[in-house]
């Protein structure tokens, strides 16, 4: 593990010496001051018009919850259908590529589809990849749970057998991923404000836009107190009620038709081949692959490895902050509550943030990822390993770190990375529609200049490399040999 | 009505029985004994598996914990019933079934428990609403490891003499001697993987008996 361990610091220099770091403005201190003094006096007013809540905010509100709802909804009914038959080759890949590709992704490429604000494309944008998502990790959860009462009842009807013991013995782990899956569908709904949404973050990006960076700050909260406080306001008997609200408030107009679909999936075919010009398949080939896909996933994988191992280090060094073994009680609450603040701030809004202080090199990509990484790592662990007996019993709480607790959840921690390694890939890729060189860059350039053909070409290679990076952990979490079943880290997954 | 001829089972490569030779007639009630790890355990989880229609009631239960005693009795006739029938009595079970299964319940002295979740009742309750859905299911063949073992001697008394009256064959593994051969027709005693004795529960002896226990 160690070795593991070392020859990923390694990559992880090396890809720093080929990074652009650049600070982007001449003087980042004065913007970060002029973000830190809207921060630090956030302008509640903008929340209120005449007393009341704002409409046009309240409005938004209501759109990212019920694309919250609703997209959770739809994933958790198809992924759920799907998990039966997810051992099938022909359901897997698919889904594998479905998952691979992030929601905003989505949107880009199912605008021209459904209309590129429209709200049904916001739903899909999201219930496309959870639902890939819930199939994966269901089927996973299935496959675990005790089905030994299943022998003790008659053979047949199957669909009442798995009503009766297969649903019921997962429903625990289940509902536990489904519930920081809901979590992770308020943040992306947020996010989708970003690319012209009518939800939070849209209201968001106008403040940042017109430098309103108090008012931005009001709202800023205001989502982070959402996403914080959700397990307070969510009754789970109130579910069905939230959902059906949801599907209600949405608005289900769309320039969908057959025409549309025939017309959308045809441009999606490299233009050459649209005009049977097989001949300018070469160039165009030459200037994707090269000038496009090669740097942009060059980049990608560089910010991914430095977050990587970034995000390795912050746990390694913030968890002794949180463990009851090592901690007094204060300081456990304050470094847990960092490690919430962390997880809750979106990746995209985090980023989003720091490039308008730093400029768009990899260095906001890196910190946003690697932060918002080791807040839900070191989360996770603190849980999972307060309750661990120390063998070691140094006065020193630093020795009773190192020498005991570390090694012990080492491997944990290993695995853990292996997990978010796919998922930092796709974090790093959607990043370039922020301005970083990352694939989402040429593809949201593609996107700009209406080269629909292209910008799916490139999607594509990126879902493909994720896949490759899925593929590649799986081999070496099974070759170190660390433990594939920690139910707390599935939480982790997408 | 069930014949094991010369069965040879291993256990990884420890053989658990050499030539087992078995048979047992419809109606019989049979009481498995013998000391730990005899391979009354194993005999019988391969009857079941040989038999996927009997009656199963595994060492461990293996009940639902998150659903109610009703729904894990009722599980044992999801044959019988709609998926509309079977769906409807997982939220709001039907009153027929409901009575049925609250006679059945009520004669293991566990009625009040009916529509308590599983994973809540104390070892001993489940280990009754596990036999409530072995005879529930009103198979030919009921097969049963150690049925009794969590309960007090009164409760284990009544609750045997409500097994070995089913309309069924028997074939129950008990390592109570003494309820063995009150209950059942038929002794077989087991000692490493081989059928040590297979009499009538009257003609079993103490000295027999002894020989079977013996420590090594």
């Amino acid at each position: 593990m160690l070795r593991a361990s070392l020859i990923f610091v390694a990559i992880a220099i090396a890809a720093l010496f080929c990074c652009d770091l650049q600070l982007g403005h001449t003087d980042p201190w004065a913007m970060l001051a002029k973000v830190g003094h809207g921060l630090l006096h956030p302008e509640w007013s903008v929340l209120w018009h005449d007393g009341r809540p704002d409409p046009a905010i309240l409005r938004g509100l209501g759109h990212t919850l019920a694309f919250a709802f609703a997209a959770t909804a739809l994933g958790v009914a198809a992924g759920l259908l799907l998990a039966f038959h997810y051992q099938r080759r022909w359901v897997r890949a698919p889904l594998a590529l479905i998952r691979s590709i992030h929601e905003l992704f989505w949107v880009l490429l199912l605008g021209p589809l459904l209309g590129s604000t429209s709200e049904v494309c916001a739903l899909f944008a999201i219930a496309l990849p959870f639902a890939a998502i819930f199939a994966k990790v269901y089927s996973e959860i299935l496959e675990e749970a005790d089905t030994r009462p299943l022998d003790s009842l008659p053979r047949r009807p199957g669909l009442a057998r798995i009503f009766y013991v297969l649903l019921p013995m997962a429903w625990n782990a289940g509902r536990a991923y489904t519930a920081y899956r809901f979590e992770c569908a308020l943040r992306a709904s947020v996010v989708l404000g970003f690319v012209g949404i009518p939800t939070l973050g849209y209201h968001l990006k106008d403040a940042f836009g017109d430098s309103e960076y108090a008012a931005a700050a009001a709202l800023f909260y205001l989502l982070l107190a959402l996403v914080a406080t959700h397990r307070l306001w969510i009754r789970p008997k109130m579910i069905p009620l939230w959902i059906a609200a949801a599907f209600l408030w949405i608005n289900w107009s769309s320039p969908l038709s057959w025409s549309n679909l025939t017309h959308f999936l045809g441009e999606l075919i490299p233009l050459p081949l649209q005009r049977g010009d097989w001949a300018a398949m070469g160039p165009w080939l030459k200037q994707v692959l090269f000038a496009e896909a090669a740097p942009g996933l060059a980049n990608a994988l560089l910010v991914t490895q430095v977050s990587l191992v970034v995000c390795g280090l912050l746990v390694v060094i913030l968890l002794p902050l949180a463990l009851p073994q090592t901690a007094p009680r204060p300081l456990r609450f304050l470094a847990k509550s960092l490690f919430l603040l962390m997880r809750c701030i979106p990746e995209y809004i985090l980023a989003f943030l720091l490039m308008l202080c730093l400029g768009p090199s990899m260095l906001p990509a890196m910190i946003t990822i690697s932060g918002h990484n080791a807040g839900l790592l070191a989360h996770i662990m603190a849980n999972a390993s307060a309750a661990i007996e120390p063998r070691v019993r140094s006065r020193r709480a630093l020795d009773r770190y190192f020498y005991d607790l570390l090694p012990r959840i080492y491997g944990q921690i290993l695995a853990f990375l292996f997990y978010r390694w796919e998922t930092m890939l796709r974090e790093s890729a959607i990043l370039g529609v922020l301005g970083v060189g990352t694939i989402g860059f040429f593809i949201k350039q593609n996107l700009a200049l209406d080269r629909p053909d292209r910008a799916a070409f490139l999607i594509l290679l990126a879902g493909l490399t994720t896949l490759g990076i899925d593929l590649l952990s799986g081999h070496l979490r099974k070759k170190l040999r660390l433990s594939s079943d920690f139910s707390s880290g599935r939480c982790g997954e997408g | 009505m069930i014949r094991l001829d010369k069965l040879t089972l291993s256990y990884g490569e420890l053989p658990v029985f050499r030539e087992l030779s078995l048979s047992v007639a419809a109606g019989e009630k049979v009481a498995l004994i013998g000391p730990s790890g005899a391979g009354k355990s194993t005999l019988l989880r391969h009857l079941a598996k040989q038999f996927p229609e009997s009656a199963w009631m595994p060492q461990d239960l293996a009940l639902v914990p998150p659903l109610s005693a009703f729904a894990n009795i009722h599980a044992a006739r999801l044959d019988r019933h709609s998926l509309l029938r079977n769906l409807r009595n997982l939220v709001s079970p039907h009153p027929q079934d409901l009575a049925e299964i609250r006679a059945l319940l009520a004669s293991l002295k566990l009625d009040d428990k009916i529509r308590s979740r599983v994973g809540e009742l104390s070892g001993g309750q489940q280990q009754r609403v596990a036999l409530a859905r072995a005879l529930h299911r009103e198979a030919p063949l009921i097969l049963a490891d150690e049925p009794v073992s969590a309960l007090d001697p009164a409760l284990a008394e009544l609750c045997l003499t409500r097994l070995f009256a089913a309309p069924a064959t028997l074939i129950v593994s008990l390592h109570s001697v003494e309820l063995a051969r009150r209950h059942a027709s038929r002794l077989v005693g087991l000692r490493h993987g081989q059928v040590f004795f297979d009499l009538p529960a009257h003609q079993v002896g103490d000295a027999a008996l002894i020989e079977l226990y013996r420590p090594e």
